[in-house]
């Protein structure tokens, strides 16, 4: 049976989503290749011009943050990130019980992406003050990732609800 | 002290989060996140500890290792190793199967990753060992046992995390990984043996001199780089982060310049499903450092060292009990945040009883990538058996005997130290 939400809401989140993972897809393709290109880049010159890239070390941490908590955010759209399914064994697919674990996995994830989204607004205001060793950048950019990806995953997985759950918005 | 009540939650509803179909990674914070509210510590601990995680140059190696495996199998390297492995194996009865455990070695030697080689061989080779006759689900069950090799035999992503935390060198940690990793790929080329005769599985015709030369030339450069990677890193050229990166370039060189196998709209392809995956491992280890702050901030090591040493003051009954603590926990967690919770309490135990870091490494190391195929959470396993669309199940039991094989090959390493520690040693390396 197919519930229908009088909300506009859904909709927008339906419409918005895909944009979404493509610009943090697209993100987290370009940051893996910085990734690469300054560590890469750090090596040869170290080894090569007997020049070490003393920003190096600061730009690569940063690119790898970004990278692990963006690309964790697009695992949620698509329950990407590994669980143990032990109730596959134990009950129907189909069944209330499974659908409730459904329910509760989701009210978790939820749980952590709104934590990432508060607490970690927190963060990044107690980390302006602080800087990176090298390049001298406020630790609150860096850290501005968690509050983003913990926004990614709260509308990617209220998306995953409203699929699993079958509860189309209302065209009226 | 440890307050027994606020451990019970740690890990009680860590177990029933599992159950009720929660991430792995998720579990970990929800209880983490339960437990910091018993205990009235402030909730901005999530963040922080999740972020400072992360703020760990070492870790960098597991994006190159992930990337650099994925680059393997979207331009066609593992396609030269794999006609190597068969000009080389295929005459042998049961030639298929040891052409996926050969292919998985040399495959090894290249990459870091056990998933990036169960996806790459698994979908070359499974269809193929199908159609020459083999079972499907022994053809999932051996692809992904093979690909246990990958993190044993250096480079290996589990052997950077362990260098990083225990403080011991990575390098030497790759030497060690050299003789285990081949023991594992030669017991299970002899099961496979005798189980082809069993079941009447087919050798494959003798490839000539020639190609057997051609396919060796082929594979060549592909197989060069352990040589360049490990060789740079004992030689104080780069660190083994950078050798990830150092990787990821000579493949790209070798598929874009010499083989002229990736092209642009492959490289971005791959670049897409290497981010997909990256980013999954990495929120693990963050979950993981959280809820192994708090297992230490819970003082539970002392009362697991206390349970450990239960088992007797020798080294190697110590060792068998890090064992049979990492199987367990790789029944249920991925064998990075497994280590990051649990390798405190390990490393405690073995230094009580003077078990060398580097033996409990491998050993660690071997127990983790053991954990990718036993279930439920046999990441590999469940890898390939998607790849081969088998049910779990008929995999899980035809995997079994590699199993068993595995632990008699750490069993080996646990009475026998020398298996890991005498290469190590020939290159003037610490215990």
């Amino acid at each position: 049976m197919t519930r229908k939400w009088p909300s506009g809401v859904i909709r927008k989140i339906r419409w918005l989503n895909p944009k979404l993972e493509r610009a943090a897809v697209v993100g987290a393709c370009i940051i893996l290749v910085m990734l690469n290109v300054v560590v890469f880049a750090d090596v040869m010159s170290r080894e090569f011009l007997q020049v070490t890239l003393i920003w190096a070390s600061d730009v690569a941490l940063f690119c790898f943050i970004w990278l692990a908590f963006l690309s964790a955010s697009v695992g949620v759209r698509y329950s990407e990130h590994f669980s143990v399914d032990v109730m596959e064994m134990i009950v129907s697919h189909r069944s209330g019980i499974y659908r409730l674990t459904g329910f509760i996995s989701s009210t978790v994830i939820l749980s952590v992406g709104v934590i990432f989204l508060v607490w970690g607004m927190f963060y990044v205001k107690q980390t302006m003050g602080r800087f990176s060793f090298t390049l001298g950048l406020p630790i609150g950019y860096i850290a501005a990732i968690m509050p983003l990806s913990g926004a990614l995953m709260i509308l990617f997985e209220v998306e995953r609800l409203i699929k699993r759950f079958g509860m189309e918005p209302d065209d009226d | 002290m440890t307050d027994p009540f606020a451990v019970s939650i740690l890990f009680g509803s860590f177990i029933l989060l599992l159950i009720l179909r929660v991430p792995i990674a998720f579990s970990l914070v929800g209880s983490s996140l339960l437990t910091i509210v018993y205990i009235d510590k402030p909730i901005i601990l999530i963040v922080e500890r999740m972020y400072a995680s992360l703020s760990y140059y070492p870790l960098l190696a597991i994006p190159f290792f992930i990337l650099c495996g994925y680059l393997m199998g979207g331009g066609g390297i593992t396609d030269r190793l794999v006609q190597f492995a068969n000009a080389l194996l295929i005459s042998i009865r049961g030639g298929l199967a040891h052409v996926n455990v050969g292919t998985s070695m040399l495959f090894a030697g290249v990459s870091g990753s056990s998933t990036a080689d169960t996806a790459a061989v698994g979908s070359i080779l499974i269809p193929a060992m199908e159609r020459d006759g083999y079972d499907r689900s022994f053809a999932v069950a051996i692809t992904a046992a093979s690909s246990t090799m990958g993190t044993i035999i250096p480079p290996s992503i589990l052997m950077v995390v362990y260098g990083a935390l225990a403080g011991v060198s990575i390098g030497d940690l790759f030497l060690a990984g050299v003789f285990p990793g081949l023991l594992v790929g030669l017991s299970q080329i002899v099961y496979s043996y005798f189980l082809a005769r069993r079941r009447g599985y087919p050798a494959g015709v003798r490839p000539p001199l020639a190609e057997l030369a051609r396919s060796a030339g082929g594979a060549a450069l592909p197989m060069g780089a352990p040589v360049i990677i490990i060789g740079g890193i004992i030689g104080g050229f780069f660190t083994p982060t950078e050798a990830g990166v150092i990787a990821v370039a000579y493949v790209i060189v070798l598929q874009t310049v010499v083989y002229r196998t990736l092209r642009p709209q492959n490289l971005m392809r791959v670049l897409k499903e290497a981010m997909e995956v990256v980013g999954l491992p990495l929120f693990a280890i963050a979950a993981a450092t959280l809820f192994g702050w708090l297992v230490a901030f819970l003082k539970v090591p002392a009362l697991m060292v206390g349970l450990l040493s239960a088992f007797g003051s020798e080294p190697w009954l110590v060792l068998v009990a890090v064992s049979m603590l990492f199987l367990m926990v790789g029944m249920i967690i991925d064998g990075v945040p497994a280590m990051i919770i649990f390798l405190p309490i390990a490393r405690a135990a073995a230094e009580a009883v003077g078990v060398p870091p580097l033996q409990l490494g491998i050993v660690i190391v071997m127990m983790a990538s053991l954990g990718l195929i036993t279930p439920p959470f046999g990441l590999c396993l469940l890898l390939s058996a998607r790849i081969g669309k088998v049910a779990v199940l008929p995999a899980f039991r035809e995997v079994m005997p590699f199993v068993l094989l595995f632990l008699a090959v750490v069993l080996l390493v646990v009475l026998v130290p020398e298996v890991a520690l005498w290469l190590p040693q020939q290159f003037g390396g610490q215990q």
